[in-house]
């Protein structure tokens, strides 16, 4: 299927501004989130990739308004929703916008769907709300969502409690109700590491038609670099509650510019031969109580100096107009790399 | 490990005798309808499966959402009662094999300690009251080993281990990321130091470098220790870097096994053909050639007669709705279950 990247002038569909998401703890301010910003464009979909640990859901969560509350709080920063500051609308309205105009499919589907109910009452229950349909009407469409998301006969499965299914049934049974509400903006949190790659392609073809017929945006926050490389437009590289990189899908993957990109490409188990060791980025994850001074990735990095320990490197446009931006001090040494 | 190395350690395997031989081995489920509960049909989640993993050797279990790789994998570990069948387990060559499905009381639970599971769903499986810390303690305390600054002790240098550092042992489940909490129920896995163990989509979680880093760590325990892997997961570069062999399952059968190498460079069985032409590619200039699956994922409470595959198979025959075809061999080790697939080997093999 084509892909077609309409990033333009206008006002972005969903703009972060150095969004920080912070979290109190035993041993201290967990800055989960500490100055994230990036933008994403009617009918685009933005990748976002990363460390483990390094604010990606947390960051989607914010959107959502889901953070839990306490130990966490949006502590600064902007998010806009089509040029509007969503952290300022009140609670009531913000749980319209949350699904019929943004609705996210979550990282773990246990945690989202309820044991005790039937995955169709789940499903019916949000278009019911968000469509204003009756029951009857309600359990064809909850049906006609579990076939368009390839699960075999749905008719059955509709009254399946969640510990029924399998794993990636329940995936789909939350990319199911997600989708229930032509939203204009679907946050996908790992929508796809549960399922097999023809029903990860399957369901990446159901998302991509969507987003033709309707203009969905897509945040699409994963893990596998083949996913971002067949679906995204536009990347962006997460490290340590920054975002580190920044480019089109073509230009990060084809010349990924920061250290740690370039470490997280060649981690991947496809450049190893048979035998021998994969190759990994040292070093521990830096806690979110306790960043590095300067460039958090100092601490991993094989080509930091003492700049990096005492500045901060800010993202920044690779050269003057370039839409490709990088958190670094040593570009140059970084190309050696 | 190098590549000769791997092939003079696979021969030794297939000399001696199998860690685990499962034969047959059924998981039905009832389906209940109505105010009574009446059990209305079964899902036929894994229907008779055959499988061996040598010790130190690493078996993957692949195939479509639903197939049926998770219930095998609990099954052998009792944690769900299969149905038919029997696993015959040997904790080393030389010892005498015991039944697993046989098994009951106190022998079962000694015997767990050797046969570990890494959890598909991490949140599901860790108690949100309970500290990770203690949640990995918890198996060694069951089985009485250590006193409580040795219990300390090991929870640290498992955390480690698996790339957390050690002060997050009192934190609860839900402060941690969704990679985090994989790695907490990597670390509870090992904590026994078992023979085998059950990796349920254990990588899936983590980003492709810390991903590398477990994988690496799985790698050395098993050259350290002869550890044993089912490893079950979705992305098949990393199948193909960590197996030793591979089993294709499809609603609830196995439809091709045979060495990594030889699934993944010679794949025969359509549906494994499918399957690896959907693999994405970390390049976006690289627009994958697929061969398309069409046709509706039948339901495992009905399967399709004969051939479970034919209704979505393009080289589907009328034999292929009437009969399950046995397996044939396409080379030493690599077995294959489809009619024509069958036929064309006959006819190509040499004297025939
Ligand atoms: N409720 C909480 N209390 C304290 N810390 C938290 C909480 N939730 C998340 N964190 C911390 O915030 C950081 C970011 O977590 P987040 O879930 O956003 O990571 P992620 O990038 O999505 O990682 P993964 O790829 O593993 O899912 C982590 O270090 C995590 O430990
Ligand atoms: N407790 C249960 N009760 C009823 N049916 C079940 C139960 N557990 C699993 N099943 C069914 O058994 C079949 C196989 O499920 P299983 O979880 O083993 O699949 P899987 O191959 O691990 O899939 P995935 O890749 O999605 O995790 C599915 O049809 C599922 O709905
Ligand atoms: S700023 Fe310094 S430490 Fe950070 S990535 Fe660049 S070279 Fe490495
Ligand atoms: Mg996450
Ligand atoms: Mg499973």
């Amino acid at each position: 299927m084509e892909k077609s990247p309409k990033s333009d002038a206008r006002t972005p569909l969903l703009e972060l501004r150095d969004l920080r998401t912070w979290f109190r703890t035993d041993e201290g301010t967990a800055k989960a989130v500490d100055g994230v910003s990036y933008r994403i464009h009617d009918g685009e979909t933005l990748g976002v990739v990363g460390e483990s640990g390094s604010g990606k859901s947390v960051t989607a969560l914010s959107v959502m308004r889901l953070v839990p509350s306490p130990p966490g709080w949006v502590e600064s920063g902007e998010i806009l929703f089509r040029g509007e500051s969503l952290l300022a609308v009140p609670d009531e309205e913000f749980r319209r916008i949350r699904g019929n105009e943004i609705a996210m499919i979550f990282q773990e589907p246990m945690t989202a769907l309820n044991p005790v109910y039937t995955v169709g009452d789940q499903i019916m229950e949000a278009v019911m709300l968000h469509r204003g349909i009756d029951a009857d009407a309600a359990r064809v469409h909850a049906v006609e969502m579990l076939r368009k998301v390839g699960i075999p006969s749905p008719e059955a499965r509709v009254d399946n409690y969640p510990h029924e299914m399998s794993g990636g049934m329940r995936q789909r049974v939350m990319i199911a109700m997600a989708m229930s509400c032509d939203p204009s903006l679907l946050i996908a949190d790992e929508p796809t590491t549960a399922l097999d790659v023809t029903i990860q392609a399957q369901i990446l073809d159901l998302i991509r038609e969507l987003q033709e017929e309707m203009g969905m945006s897509v945040l699409l926050i994963t893990h596998d670099l083949g996913v971002v490389a067949e679906t995204a437009h536009k990347v962006a590289v997460m490290y340590a509650g920054k975002v580190v990189e920044y480019a089109d899908v073509e230009t990060l993957f084809g010349r990924p510019r920061h250290p740690y990109t370039i470490g997280l490409f060649r981690s991947l188990p496809d450049l190893a031969g048979p035998g021998e060791r994969l190759v990994t980025i040292p070093g521990i994850v830096p806690s979110a109580n306790a960043f590095p001074s300067g460039c958090r990735f100092r601490t991993r990095c094989p080509i930091a100096t003492d700049r990096c320990a005492q500045e901060e490197p800010p993202l920044v446009p690779l050269e003057a107009g370039s839409e490709h931006t990088v958190a670094c001090h040593h570009l140059e040494e970084a190309e050696a790399l | 490990m190098s590549t000769p190395d791997r092939k003079l350690a696979a021969a030794k395997r297939e000399a001696a005798a199998p860690l685990l031989e499962v034969h047959g081995l059924k998981k039905h489920f009832p389906v209940r309808k109505g105010l009574l509960s009446r059990v209305v049909g079964h899902v036929k989640a894994v229907d008779g499966v055959d499988f061996t993993v040598g010790h130190g050797e690493t078996l993957s279990l692949v195939g479509e959402s639903g197939c049926g790789k998770t219930t095998a994998g609990r099954s052998l570990l009792r944690l769900i009662e299969p149905t038919a069948g029997e696993a015959l387990y040997r904790a080393t060559p030389d010892s005498a094999p015991v039944d697993l499905f046989g098994l009951g009381g106190r022998r079962l639970r000694s015997l767990r300690r050797d046969l570990q599971i890494i959890f598909q769903d991490p949140y599901a499986s860790l108690n949100p009251r309970v500290t990770v810390g203690n949640a990995i303690a918890e198996p060694l305390r069951v089985h009485g080993i250590g006193n409580r600054g040795e219990l300390e002790d090991r929870v640290a240098s498992l955390l480690t281990r698996v790339g957390l550092r050690p002060d997050v042992a009192n934190r609860f489940p839900h402060e941690f990321s969704g990679g985090q909490r994989q790695r907490v129920g990597i670390a509870r896995a090992l904590a026994l130091e078992p023979r085998l163990i059950v990796c349920d989509e254990a990588v899936s979680a983590l980003d492709v470098s810390i991903q590398a880093q477990i994988i690496n760590l799985l790698k050395d325990l098993q050259d350290e220790f002869g550890l044993s892997y089912i490893f079950i997961a979705h992305d098949l570069s990393v199948v193909k870097y960590i197996s030793d062999r591979v089993a294709v399952m499809y609603l609830g059968r196995i439809v091709e096994t045979g060495g990594a190498d030889q699934i993944f460079d010679a794949p025969q069985h359509p549906y494994t053909r499918a399957l690896l032409s959907a693999i994405p590619h970390a390049d976006p200039r690289r627009r994958a050639e697929r061969v398309p699956l069409t046709g509706e994922i039948p339901s495992p409470i009905s399967p399709p007669s004969g051939c479970h595959f034919h209704t979505r198979c393009p080289l589907a025959e009328d034999r292929c709705r009437q009969a399950w075809p046995e397996p044939a061999s396409v080379a030493p080790g690599h077995r294959v279950s489809c009619h024509p697939v069958a036929d064309a080997l006959a006819k190509s093999a040499p004297g025939s």
